[in-house]
Formats: C-alpha cells, sequence, structure tokens
C-alpha cells in the first residue's frame, strides 16, 4: 500500500516516473502521509541515478553453513563459486575464487573457521596484510612472497584485508545455528 | 547507478518457465545495486549494506515476482520503492531505535566548503540554525547546498511560495541532488590535482635548496615551478567558480540571476549571523 492507500501504488509509481496525473497531483496537497513518502522515493531515485559505484572500496561478503557457503557478493568483476575436492574423495569444499589483475584470491570453510589463500598468476613478489575491522595493527602479515599465502582458522568476523596496495572489506558471516 | 531495464523485466516474464537459471541471472543482475541500497539511499557503511544484502537476497524469489513485467512502471523505481519498505523493516528489526531520518552528518562529504565549515563548529549546530532561521532562507539554502533534505513541508511552501506544481517540485528536487553531487565530485577531483601539484612544488623546491645545480637547470626548475603555480592558481579559481548549474537551475525559481544572486546571499548571511550568534552563547 503507497502512503495513506487511496491511490494503487503502480499509479503512484507511474506519477514519480514522470506521467502526469492530476488527481494524484491534488492529493498530494491534502495528504502527508502520501508526500512524506513520494519525497523520500524521489530522494533515492536521484540518488540512486548518479551513485558511482566504481569509486567504492573493493569488498567480498560470504555467508555459509557448515562447509557450504550459503551466499556471497563481491563487486570484483571475476569470481565463480567452485565445489572442489580431493581426488577419489567424497567431501567437496564450497570455495569461492575471485580473480583481479594479477592475483587470485580463494575462500572456503571448513565446519569451524574459514580459510584464505592468495597467490600470484605471474610469481612476482606481493604483501598481504589481514586485520580485523577497527584494529589497527594487523594479526597477519606477510612481504615480498612469491609463493601462495593462507590463512586458516578464522572465525566469522568482519577483516581489512590489504594486498599489495589494495584494501579489501572481508565479511565473514557463519550463519546462525552454526557455531566457530 | 543503472539497472537494465529491459533485462530485467524480459527475466521476470520467464521466471515461472525456467525458475532456478532466471533467478540466478536475476541475482547477478540486482546483487550490486542490493548491496549498496543501503549505501546510496540512507548513507550507511558496507556493515549495513552487507546485512542488508543478506536479508534481501533471501527473499528475492518471493520479492521479485511482484513485479508486472507488463506495467508502465519503471523496474528501478519500482524496486527502489520495494527495497525502502524492506530496508526500514530491517532495521527496525535490528536496531531497535532507528529512526527514518538523515542528518546534515551523512552528506558532510557533498556539502560545499564556504557554508558549512566543520572546522568553526560542530554539524550538530548547524543543523540547529538551519532550523531557526526564516521559512524562506532555510527553503533557499536547503534547495542550493542540501536538497536530499527537501521534506514534506518543504514541498508545500515551495509549492505556495514560488507557484509550482507538486511535480515541478520533485523535478527540481531530483535535478538539484544529482547536479550537487556532480559538483561534490568536481570538487573532489579539483582538491586531487591541487594536492598532486603541491607535491611537486614541494619536490622541485627542495631540490634547488638542496642539490648544487647548474644554472640551466636551476632556470629550468624555477620556470617548471612558475608554470605549475600559474597551474594550480587557476585551479584555485575554478573551486571558487559559482556552481554554474547549480545557481542557474535556482534562479529560474526568479525569472533572474540578479534576484536569485542577491536572495541567495540574503540567505547565506542570515544563516552565518544566526551560526555566529548561536556559538558566541
Amino acid at each position: 500500500m503507497f502512503g495513506c492507500g487511496k491511490f494503487s501504488e503502480e499509479r503512484f509509481l507511474l506519477f514519480i516516473d514522470g506521467k502526469k496525473d492530476a488527481e494524484i497531483e491534488n492529493h498530494l496537497k491534502e495528504c502527508t502521509e502520501c508526500l512524506k513518502e513520494f519525497v523520500e522515493l524521489n530522494r533515492i531515485n536521484a540518488e540512486t541515478d548518479v551513485y558511482k559505484p566504481e569509486k567504492i572500496k573493493k569488498s567480498i561478503l560470504l555467508k555459509s553453513a557448515g562447509e557450504k557457503i550459503t551466499s556471497f557478493f563481491t563487486n570484483f568483476e571475476n569470481k565463480r563459486l567452485v565445489s572442489a575436492g580431493v581426488m577419489g574423495g567424497e567431501n567437496k569444499k564450497d570455495i569461492l575464487i575471485i580473480e583481479y589483475s594479477e592475483f587470485l584470491i580463494k575462500i572456503s570453510k571448513n565446519e569451524k573457521c574459514f580459510t584464505i589463500s592468495i597467490l600470484t598468476k605471474d610469481k612476482k613478489p606481493f604483501n598481504v596484510e589481514l586485520k580485523k575491522e577497527g584494529e589497527e595493527i594487523p594479526f597477519f602479515m606477510k612481504t615480498n612472497s612469491r609463493d601462495e599465502i593462507s590463512i586458516s582458522e578464522l572465525k566469522g568476523e568482519k577483516y581489512i584485508l590489504m594486498i599489495d596496495d589494495e584494501e579489501i572489506y572481508l565479511n565473514l558471516v557463519q550463519e546462525e545455528g552454526y557455531e566457530n | 547507478m543503472n539497472l537494465n531495464d529491459e533485462k530485467i523485466r524480459k527475466l521476470i516474464k520467464n521466471f515461472s518457465f525456467d525458475p532456478s537459471n532466471v533467478f540466478e541471472e536475476l541475482k547477478k543482475e540486482l546483487s550490486e545495486y542490493i548491496y549498496y541500497f543501503p549505501k546510496m539511499a540512507y548513507k550507511k557503511n558496507l556493515d549495513v549494506c552487507g546485512d542488508f544484502y543478506l536479508y534481501i537476497i533471501e527473499r528475492l524469489d518471493k520479492i521479485i515476482v511482484n513485479f508486472n513485467p507488463e506495467s508502465g512502471v519503471k523496474f528501478k523505481t519500482w524496486f527502489n520503492y520495494v527495497l525502502k519498505n524492506n530496508f526500514i523493516n530491517f532495521m527496525k528489526f535490528v536496531y531497535k531505535d532507528f529512526k527514518n531520518e538523515l542528518s546534515i552528518e551523512d552528506y558532510h562529504d557533498t556539502l560545499p566548503f564556504e557554508v558549512f565549515n566543520e572546522e568553526e563548529g560542530t554539524l550538530k549546530d548547524i543543523e540547529i540554525t538551519f532550523e531557526s532561521i526564516e521559512e524562506i532562507d532555510r527553503l533557499i539554502l536547503k534547495l542550493y547546498y542540501i536538497p536530499e533534505f527537501i521534506n514534506e513541508k518543504d514541498v508545500l511552501s515551495l509549492s505556495e511560495n514560488f507557484d509550482l506544481s507538486v511535480s515541478q517540485i520533485f523535478e527540481l528536487q531530483r535535478k538539484l541532488i544529482i547536479l550537487r553531487q556532480n559538483e561534490a565530485e568536481r570538487l573532489k577531483s579539483l582538491a586531487l590535482k591541487i594536492k598532486e601539484i603541491n607535491s611537486i612544488i614541494l619536490e622541485k623546491k627542495y631540490l634547488i635548496h638542496k642539490e648544487k645545480l647548474s644554472q640551466n637547470e636551476l632556470n629550468e626548475n624555477i620556470a617548471f615551478i612558475a608554470r605549475l603555480e600559474a597551474r594550480r592558481f587557476k585551479l584555485i579559481n575554478k573551486i571558487r567558480d559559482e556552481e554554474k548549474d547549480i545557481f542557474e537551475t535556482i534562479a529560474l525559481l526568479f525569472n533572474s540571476k540578479e534576484k536569485a544572486r542577491y536572495r541567495l546571499k540574503i540567505a547565506r548571511d542570515k544563516f552565518k549571523f544566526y551560526y555566529l550568534k548561536r556559538k558566541a552563547g
């Protein structure tokens, strides 16, 4: 129901899109409830129109239940969720793989904790830092590495991952019912 | 941030025929928009974005079937409406004391420097002063500096004071929000360029001061610094430029640029007066 409910949602939304409607125009002058809703939606339409996502921090959000990755979001272009396991073994593990510039980031989950691995395709030396969100000092740091860096035993929390100069916001969520 | 209206409509039309594949496609199209919605619309941080994303993504299949792809409403308008309602419910559920209100602090990144100077006082002082000045001055300042803050009361006052229809005011507000945010981007990029030039000038000055340069090298460096300083001066002037597009849009309300400039000056002066009076206690 839009505002006071006198008009249908569709009619109101068409009016927001620019369709002329004298009845709604007059109604808005008398009904504060509808006008309030209208003003807010108009503002949101304008703000979402002008927002530029490319200027924002890179982020990875990952939610898991047990070993399963139930949902994820990242604004990195190249990402894929795969299911992998040991050859011949029965247990497969979900792994989120993200590629950006020369790096490959892999995030997986065992029953209790998350593991992040970072490697380069061209074997050039790189630096990695990991800290909890809001903390100044990283709890993991490795410089000039050419090999794969693996950080395991990570609990479901919010982190800042630095790979060379790229700062990545990392939100690892453990679904309720599964304890870390 | 845009959504591909045509593609999304087609996907929703096909949703009942091939739900799982179509749903994955829809998720791809909408994920980024959903994730950043709290930031775009309510200036929330990435923590809230992440939590809200998970909240919506679990309900997306049920949400999406409510959109009628044959309707003339733009998908983005409909989706904003749905996300707005869900966001308010979500926030009320998670943060019991949540109030659906934005404050000046939420916009302090996009506010221009001259009037709202944080160093001279707190944003709270600005907010209180804003509410204590005369209505017409407040309306002019809101339109000019923070059109996002136009509320339902302002819409009615604007309609009365400037003889505009409600839809004309909405159009004006939308245009000003877009212009103001573009202006903030312009100022940020100018400030970055100036910072870059400053650091090069500093490097060159250090070189002249510390190194024993030949006369030729010295001349070259001095000439280079002079060129950079001239460039910096031009950029500073660009920052000082009247925000042309915003001003011209506001001037249409007064049917004259002179009158608009005069009214804007009065509103700014009054604001400063009340602000300083408040600060003086």
